[in-house]
């Protein structure tokens, strides 16, 4: 009891002390409040596309972004617990948020182009081909929207993913036409990979042209 | 004598007051005082012995026809009124005819009486004032006795409440003498009859039984008080200004003596007032007598037998009898005035004011020895009164009525005794002295009258009147009446002819034999007889005398010569005394007395025989500070009470020295007394019986005393010695089993100490142990009193330390005197019986520091003991009660404590956490500007004693589980209560300012959200949100 009246007290005064602080300099403060509450919008903001990203796109952030995605959250908590956000608060915050942003951003771009790049290569191979051009286009540009990390990108990216299926889908393929346009889109296709059925679909789709063969 | 009438005339003969008795009486008892002092001036002027017949012829007779105002003055019973009668009756006989004699008597001594007498003259009856004196009757009238004494009381309070005198007392002393006066138990003091209000009422009230010249003022002793006196008056609630005055008194010497004089200004007031008379009356009564006996063309001759009686106008009095007739008062047509005025030398002093001393013409003075220097004069005095009783009152009658001639003087006829011994008159007339002797009269006179007593008054009542009245009605055992000074009887001479007339008179009358022998005759036991006479003497009486008076007659040790009367000039009663003890007597018989020269110390070891023989016989054994033989058995005691002190090695019986201290040198105890001892004897160890031994003893104890002045170096001593010796080793025993005992029970009262002594150094915390067990004995003989401090114990535990300390030191004294041994009766070097002591600590440690109860209830009559044993009870009465409050007490702090922490088992540790806790919430409130001290002297105390705090909580834990008295005392004797309430005071501070705190912060908070217009609880709350929500989702990243 007594231990809880003291401290209690204490966390009284220290608020009181603030409280009159930022009463005594309201401008100044109001001007740090906005700024606080950017940064609080931005992260969460941040924080959502991850989300998504997990979500609709099967991301997974690393454990240290999450570590500082967490401990990023408990200084804004604590800082906003105390009802006082100082002008160095914010800066520091800001910068936090850009570690996470660059951190994330990386962490994004090695994850996008192992999501999307075969899958843009094939639908790039595939658009000659395929029965509507625009729809293909279409399914291109979103997929590429998502390199960027951003709430509506992931939305984008994932329904760009889902559309190139369908995409490939309906052009009905062989199965091993299917195989070897994905080794081509990796840049794995062998000659050996050049089996009848497939042969046959380059002739009669006219495509040898657009085929080159190199060396491993 | 003639017995039969002198039986029935005494009363009227022998009369103190010389007015009671009759004229005729009084000129047949007369004999002439020829030691008068004239003297002009009572101090230094110069002095002329005459005559009363040359003073009469010279002043009173006032030829010259002068005004004169002449004192008679001497002391009470000197004979001024035996004086004043003669000139009284002298001037009946041969005053001119128109000088009116006027004698005011003493009568009953009162105003009232003397009132009357003035009033009853005749000269009075005619003086045309009549109102006035009836006023005075009726004032003198209408005084009820029984309430006057309180009246004069109420008055003397009336007096000083409306006095504007300062010049005795102050304003604010008069207010506290008056509060002082209206106390009860002071006004009772007052009222006593040796007091002055009783004094003063003698003067103003109608009693008649008090002829003397006592002076109606107060005196300082009247207001004397001692310490109890004050105390008592505190203590009954008494006025405090009663009890100023009272320690006024008290503390400073001057002021009853300054009470006495202020009082004494208002004395005539007060008795003018009770006797109903306005100032001025009594002046104005003898103004007119003056004037009146002036019309009558006379003169007037006033005699005042004692200028008392006109106490309360007494200055009045002596205004009008000092207002000559002639100069400046002419006018007036007053007579000529001649007063002659008896008073003493006392109130001479004190109340004649300076002008009335300078208007006084002549001064009589009368000596006190007025027989001193003429025993025929004493002689003849006693002579006349054995004389005049012996007559029937109509022979004196007649020798009066025939002009009272000296020549004519008529003479008695000796009934009982033909030849005895005489006086004879200066006109030739032997006047029988029976049952007197010259030699009985003198010694009479000096045995029973102290010097300032030796004056007719006491003469006639203390020796004649005594003598006559054991005479007349207890002849079988006459002489018996009371002698005051039995020790300025001439002795036995030789000392050791008592024993051989004791032993032919027996007990039954050897006192009255003894009495007689001593004082009419010469205190032997010699008989011879006269070859000339043919009488024969025993003891230097004629065998005679000894029939006459039937006093048992013995055979007498023959003397060898008849003793030889030295014929030489006696000028004076002590010359007389001398001449007389020089007649020796030599005996011509060997007998088994010794003759050796007689000593006073001889005569007093008889006198202790004596003393003895009687008490033997079945009476009581007097001891004290009264007669000689009784101051002599008493020193006999005393000194048996010293020789056993020295004579038992107490140390070697098994007495405590101190056990010895406490009986014999502080509370006065005898270790012996005596049977049929008279007084005292509740204060001796052994009652010694009244037998042969014990006569032998004290016997031995009184030669002691006596004949060895002190010591055992007389003769004979060896034998007594012996005596006394067998008789200590028999009484030892018996003693020292008294000594070491109260009822059957062995002294406890060292154990009482003891006890004490070991609470006392538990309560004031000197033993630090929680088991009486481990108490050391050197913790009770070590040097550790200590004061009472500053302390968290209990009001009950400090009222106890308070009893404690008001005996500390003589419970300590006696523990360690009682242990003490001090080494061949030096008290330089003294050791410790130390197995005893070690024995009496283990066995009242053993007993958890209780005494046997039942002994305990017993009560020891020695006081030092007593009070060692009282003091124990009381401090162990109080034991329980002391336990249980400090119980309660500690109780309700560690509640405190829990009230306050919520936990009252807390060690140093958290005390250190509660106090940083509470150093952050200082420096907090010192960083928010909150009003609230950082008491850094409380704190500091707290941080010093961390650990004693954190042990006493401990402590008290501990002693809140214990039911003993004793375990509880010594579980808070250490005043754990004082550490914890260290922490208290400080959780108590900090609980004050943390309420303060709390209310500040709310009102701060107020004025923020008027300035502000937010909630200052509600700001960020949407950023919270948000990051609560954030929060949210990335908590389902992890898992």
């Amino acid at each position: 009891m007594f231990f809880s009246a003291l401290d209690e007290c204490i966390d009284g005064m220290r608020e009181i002390k603030k409280l009159e602080t930022i009463a005594n300099d309201t401008e100044r403060q109001e001007r740090i409040d906005k700024k606080f509450h950017e940064l609080v919008e931005n992260n969460s903001k941040l924080i959502k596309s991850i989300d998504i990203a997990i979500k609709k796109n099967g991301y997974t952030p690393s454990y240290d972004l999450i570590i500082m995605i967490s401990s990023l959250l408990e200084a804004l908590n604590n800082i906003a617990i105390r009802k006082e956000v100082k002008e160095t608060d914010n800066r520091d915050f800001q910068n936090e948020i850009k570690k996470i942003e660059r951190e994330m951003a990386n962490e994004w771009e090695e994850y996008y182009k192992k999501l999307t790049s075969n899958t843009l290569k094939m639908l790039d191979t595939v658009k000659e081909i395929s029965s509507d051009k625009d729809k293909t286009g279409y399914a291109i540009k979103k997929i590429k929207k998502g390199a960027s990390l951003e709430e509506t990108n992931m939305i984008y990216l994932s329904e760009g993913l889902s559309e190139a299926k369908e995409i490939i889908v309906s052009l009905g393929l062989n199965e091993e036409v299917v195989v070897f346009l994905e080794k081509v889109g990796k840049g794995s296709a062998t000659i050996y990979d050049l089996t009848q059925p497939v042969l046959e679909w380059i002739n009669r789709e006219n495509m040898a042209y657009k085929l080159a063969i190199s060396f491993k | 004598m003639n017995l039969s009438i002198a039986k029935k005339r005494i009363s009227e003969v022998i009369r103190i007051d010389t007015i009671t008795s009759s004229q005729e009486d009084f000129l047949a008892t007369h004999i002439p005082i020829n030691n008068i002092q004239v003297m002009k001036k009572w101090e230094g002027g110069s002095k002329k012995t005459s005559t009363e017949e040359t003073v009469y012829n010279q002043y009173v007779l006032n030829n010259d026809n002068k005004h004169q105002f002449i004192l008679v003055i001497g002391s009470s019973g000197a004979g001024k009124s035996h004086l004043i009668r003669w000139f009284a009756a002298r001037l009946s006989q041969s005053a001119p005819e128109n000088e009116v004699v006027l004698f005011v008597r003493r009568s009953d001594n009162s105003l009232k009486g003397t009132i009357k007498q003035l009033l009853e003259l005749p000269e009075v009856a005619n003086i045309p004032n009549r109102n006035v004196y009836d006023r005075l009757v009726k004032a003198t009238s209408i005084i009820d006795n029984k309430k006057l004494k309180d009246m004069i009381y109420q008055n003397f309070i009336v007096e000083i409440k409306s006095d504007d005198n300062d010049e005795f007392l102050s304003n604010n002393e008069k207010r506290r003498l008056v509060a002082l006066l209206q106390n009860d138990s002071f006004q009772a003091r007052m009222m006593k009859e040796d007091r002055a209000i009783e004094r003063i009422y003698s003067k103003v009230a109608e009693r008649g039984n008090d002829n003397r010249d006592v002076i109606a003022l107060f005196e300082p002793e009247d207001f004397m008080v001692d310490i109890a006196f004050c105390d008592d008056l505190v203590m009954n609630g008494a006025d405090r200004n009663a009890s100023k005055m009272a320690d006024t008194i008290y503390g400073d010497e001057e002021m009853p003596a300054r009470l006495a004089d202020y009082m004494n200004t208002l004395v005539n007031k007060v008795i003018q007032t009770c006797a109903g008379l306005e100032p001025g009356d009594f002046e104005q009564v003898f103004i007119e007598i003056r004037k009146e006996i002036k019309r009558q063309g006379k003169n007037l001759t006033l005699l005042i037998e004692d200028i008392t009686a006109f106490t309360g106008v007494n200055v009045a009095l002596l205004n009008v009898l000092t207002t000559e007739h002639t100069g400046a008062y002419e006018s007036e047509e007053l007579c000529r005035i001649s007063s002659i005025i008896g008073c003493t030398e006392g109130y001479y002093n004190k109340n004649f004011l300076d002008n009335h001393k300078d208007r006084v013409t002549q001064i009589f003075y009368i000596p006190n020895d007025v027989f001193g220097s003429d025993p025929n004069l004493l002689f003849e005095f006693v002579g006349r009164y054995l004389n005049t009783m012996s007559l029937t009152s109509d022979i004196i009658v007649r020798w009066v009525e025939q002009g009272a001639i000296d020549k004519e003087y008529p003479v008695h006829e000796m009934s009982e005794s033909s030849d005895w011994d005489y006086v004879e008159t200066s006109s030739g007339k032997k006047l029988c002295l029976f049952p007197f002797t010259k030699k009985s009269i003198i010694n009479l006179y000096n045995c029973i009258l102290q010097p300032d007593y030796r004056t007719p008054r006491y003469l006639l009542r203390d020796v004649l009147e005594r003598t006559l009245m054991d005479l007349f009605y207890n002849s079988e055992g006459f002489p018996a009446f009371q002698i005051e000074h039995i020790e300025l009887i001439p002795g036995w001479n030789p000392y050791n002819h008592r024993e051989y007339v004791h032993q032919r008179i027996g007990d039954e009358n050897i006192d009255r034999v003894e009495r007689f022998i001593q004082i009419w005759g010469d205190g032997s036991a010699y008989q011879y007889e006269d070859e000339t006479t043919g009488i024969t003497y025993l003891s230097g009486i004629p065998m005679q005398y000894f029939k006459e008076l039937r006093i048992p007659i013995f055979t007498g040790i023959k003397a060898g010569s008849v003793p030889q009367k030295i014929v030489e000039k006696k000028s004076s009663v002590q010359d007389y005394v001398i001449a007389e003890n020089k007649t020796k007597l030599s005996p011509i018989e060997t007998h088994n007395v010794s003759d050796n020269e007689i000593s006073p110390a001889m005569i007093n070891l008889q006198l202790g025989r004596k003393t003895l023989d009687k008490w033997i016989a079945g009476g009581m054994l007097n001891v004290g500070p009264t007669t000689k033989d009784v101051i002599m058995i008493t020193k006999a005691r005393d000194e048996m009470n010293k020789y056993l002190l020295s004579a038992i090695n107490w140390q070697v019986e098994g007495v405590s020295m101190d056990n010895i201290s406490k009986i014999h040198t502080i509370s006065k105890k005898d270790f012996i007394g005596f049977e049929r001892q008279k007084r005292g004897l509740q204060n001796a160890y052994v009652i010694l019986p009244a037998n042969r031994e014990t006569y032998g003893i004290l016997e031995a104890f009184i030669a002691y005393v006596t004949i060895g002045d002190g010591s055992w170096n007389f003769k004979d001593s060896a034998m007594m010695v012996y005596k006394v010796q067998v008789w200590t080793e028999k009484i030892k025993k018996e003693l020292i089993k008294k000594i070491n005992s109260i009822d059957e029970s062995f002294v406890d009262y060292q154990e009482c100490a003891l006890a004490s002594e070991m609470i006392r150094e538990i309560i004031f915390g000197i033993y630090k142990g929680k088991n009486i067990n481990n108490m050391s004995p050197e913790l009770i003989l070590a040097n550790n009193i200590e004061k009472q401090r500053e302390n968290g114990h209990c009001s009950q535990w400090n009222s106890l330390m308070k009893i404690i300390i008001d005996n500390d030191e003589k419970i300590k004294n006696t523990v360690i005197q009682y242990y003490n041994l001090s080494q061949g009766g030096s008290k330089s070097q003294v050791f410790l019986n130390y197995n005893k002591f070690e024995s009496d600590f283990k066995k009242v440690k053993e007993n958890r520091l209780t005494v046997d109860e039942q002994v305990l209830q017993i009560s020891d009559n020695i006081v030092p003991r007593k009070e060692i044993r009282d003091i124990y009870a009381k401090i162990q009465s109080r034991l329980q009660t002391v336990s249980e409050a400090e119980i309660e007490k500690a109780r309700s702090k560690v509640d405190e404590l829990k009230m306050y922490l919520e936990d009252d088992e807390i060690d140093d540790d958290d005390i250190l956490d509660l106090i940083n806790k509470i150093e952050e919430f200082y420096d907090e409130a010192n960083n928010a500007q909150l009003n609230v001290k950082y008491d850094k002297k409380l704190i500091d105390l707290v941080k010093k004693d961390v650990k004693a705090i954190g042990k006493s909580i401990e402590e008290i834990h501990d002693a809140l589980d214990k039911k003993d008295s004793l375990d509880i005392l010594m579980s808070f004797s250490q005043d754990p209560i004082s550490k914890l309430d260290i922490l208290l005071n400080l959780l108590q501070k900090v609980n004050d300012d943390i309420r303060y705190v709390k209310k500040d912060i709310e009102k701060r908070k107020d004025r923020i959200r008027m300035e502000m217009g937010i909630e200052p609880d509600k700001k960020y709350i949407y950023e919270t949100e948000i990051i609560t929500e954030c929060k949210r989702i990335t908590k389902g990243w992890e898992g």
